[in-house]
């Protein structure tokens, strides 16, 4: 009985568990390098979102060359030309009479990193004269992986943010609910089956429509926030209050209330923590809801705007066959859509087998 | 009888509500009065409305059961016709409650020390750096040697008895006038049953508490308790000083209690 240690929480036993999922360790990687980038996007990114040239239009990703004449040499690209083949095709031809040498740590378009700090070093680039393309150009001869690092920003925090504000509203009202019971039990969850009843996605357009659509860009970004967490918060309220309605009648309440706790305090702490084993993997598990909602949206015009950058308005680019066989860099937002996506959801599932007391009896027998 | 009870019930009447068919009476007509610096105990068996009485003088009896009738006075207050704000700043303050069984009435999410802490933030004005003072002060008073360990610990890395006054120190931490004691030692072995009670005393003698012992332990009460009630099916059908009931049982019921436990 005796033992020096401190005594583990339930959370610490937990993470214990996580560290040895290794699948679920490399998506937590991945993530802190996607969100990683989003946050630095403006130093990573060769260009800013808005810098274009139409004379690059659809120009396909340019090669870094490693090797000059049988040599060794520090990595530069050549300059690229537009011309028409006999068809009136676009057709860019390498002109290798133009050499640009990779450039670290150099000046170009100046931005203001998250905001507030003005600078204008990029991790790397070529001079003005030349374009750099990684990922191949848009319609508007924009670097895409420039616009990719940007659009993370918006559709990365957008899950965050949603999935905040929805579970903050499942939290209470689920626990509310649940903590009550009798008519409030039943006025609450007579309002979350109303959410539940329409279509997701049609409320979603609905409610997108009803909003100004005058609004400039922040302004949209937080309406398709707030727009989207509004929809999803009903489910996991009816979960939550089923728990609290079994939680209620636990001795610990009981005596929480018997030390002459407030009926809020003893939903906050003494009741919510319990649900939080599976709130947790639900929060991961709905993430990804959100990052495809947004892009949804943006997809359709409804979301972020040009020239603006989301994974989901990128890939509106992508909409038509003939500019996906001519330009197939443009499918790059799809990657990474699918890879947030997936990596959410093994960190979900991952969590979920570490959190739940019953799923961790099954897996030892 | 002394001038002025810390609690009086009057003719406490409890009924559980049944949508089906007419209501059940749980306690009928129940009178019990608990002194200044006194023990009394509540006897009797399972089922026969200790505990339901216990929660009523906190008015917390699950939304199923009613006080259908009486009075229940403490400090010369009427806590039926209290508020429910009223009744927050009474309960852990003024009566605070022990549990049966420590393990459920600890929430297991946190640490025993972050649960005293509750008490003191709620109903004390103990600045943030003289609550952690205070929490050793109270876990010492209750016999826990190594309190800073405890103070740390989550309820299920404690041994029962341990836990159990881990459990008195939350309940004394805002110095309450009375406990209601609820089957405090059911659930633990003969030693640790003998150490609480030594406890128990201890506290009425040093922090002036009274106390509500609801058990049916009679060798418990026979140590403890200075008045004891015997109740049967919702009815007190013995009351009186505890040498003059245990030594000359009147009611049936009292005599079957001690023949079982003489076995």
């Amino acid at each position: 009985m005796m033992h020096d240690k401190k005594s583990l929480s339930e959370f610490q036993i937990a993470l214990r568990n996580f560290k040895k999922n290794r699948r679920a360790l490399l998506s937590v990687y991945v993530l802190f390098i996607l969100y990683g980038a989003a946050v630095f996007a403006d130093f990573l990114s060769p260009y800013s979102f808005k810098n274009e040239d139409r004379s690059y239009s659809y120009c396909p990703p340019t090669r870094v060359h490693f090797m000059k004449e049988g040599k060794i040499s520090w990595p530069f690209i050549y300059g690229i030309q537009l011309t028409f083949d006999e068809y009136h095709k676009r057709v860019y031809k390498i002109n290798e009479a133009q050499k640009y040498p990779l450039r670290f740590f150099m000046k170009g378009d100046e931005y203001k990193f998250l905001g507030i700090i003005p600078g204008s070093v990029h991790l790397f680039g070529v001079d003005s004269s030349g374009r750099f393309y990684l990922l191949g150009a848009d319609s508007r001869g924009r670097d895409l992986f420039s616009r990719i690092l940007y659009g993370a920003r918006i559709s990365l925090s957008i899950g965050l943010i949603g999935v905040l504000i929805s579970f903050t509203i499942g939290l209470i009202v689920g626990g509310v609910a649940g903590y009550y019971g009798g008519v409030m039990d039943n006025v609450l969850m007579r309002l979350c089956e109303m959410f539940m009843m329409i279509p997701g996605f049609y409320l979603l357009l609905a409610l997108r429509s009803a909003v100004s659509d005058k609004f400039n860009s922040l302004q949209v970004y937080f309406a398709i926030t707030i727009i989207l967490s509004f929809i999803g918060w009903a489910s996991l309220a009816r979960i939550i209050r089923g728990m609290c309605l079994s939680l209620r009648e636990r001795e610990y309440v009981l005596a929480a209330k018997a030390i002459g706790l407030s009926d809020f305090k003893i939903i906050v702490r003494h009741i919510l923590p319990h649900t939080l084993s599976y709130s947790i993997f639900a929060l991961m598990l709905s993430i990804p809801g959100y990052i495809l909602g947004e892009s949804a949206l943006s997809l359709i015009g409804l979301g972020i705007q040009d020239p603006y950058a989301s994974w989901g308005n990128l890939l509106s680019d992508a909409m038509s066959i003939v500019r996906i066989t001519f330009a197939p860099w443009i499918l790059w937002p799809a990657f990474f859509i699918f890879l947030t996506v997936m990596c959410f959801n093994v960190i979900g599932d991952a969590l979920r087998d570490c959190l739940d007391p019953l799923l961790k009896v099954e897996g030892k027998t | 009888m002394a001038a002025q009870n810390l609690l009086t019930l009057k003719n406490l009447t409890i009924a559980i509500r049944n949508n089906v068919s007419e209501e059940r009476i749980l306690v009928d007509g129940l009178n019990l009065e608990v002194p200044p610096l006194k023990i009394v105990a509540l006897v009797g068996g399972s089922g026969s409305g200790k505990t339901t009485t216990g929660l009523s003088i906190l008015r917390l009896l699950p939304s199923a059961l009613s006080v259908r009738q009486g009075e229940i006075i403490f400090n010369g207050q009427n806590l039926l016709e209290c508020s429910q704000v009223q009744m927050r700043s009474i309960r852990g303050k003024e009566i605070s409650m022990v549990f049966q069984e420590p393990l459920n009435a600890f929430n297991p999410v946190f640490t025993i020390g972050y649960q005293i802490t509750e008490v003191l933030k709620t109903h004390t004005n103990f600045s943030p750096q003289e609550i952690p003072v205070r929490i050793q002060r109270l876990l010492k008073m209750c016999g826990i040697e190594d309190s800073s360990r405890i103070a740390q610990s989550y309820p299920h890395s404690l041994s029962g008895g341990l836990r159990q006054r881990a459990m008195i120190a939350q309940v004394i931490a805002a110095g309450p006038k009375l406990i209601i004691a609820d089957e405090p030692t059911s659930n633990l072995d003969v030693t640790w049953q003998a150490h609480i009670m030594e406890l128990f005393r201890t506290l009425k003698n040093e922090l002036k508490i009274s106390m509500l012992l609801i058990t049916h332990d009679l060798g418990m009460v026979a140590h403890l308790a200075d008045h004891v009630a015997v109740l049967c099916d919702g009815k007190i059908v013995e009351s009186g000083e505890t040498k003059n009931v245990l030594e000359h049982p009147k009611h049936p019921f009292t005599m079957e209690l001690m023949e079982a436990m003489a076995l």
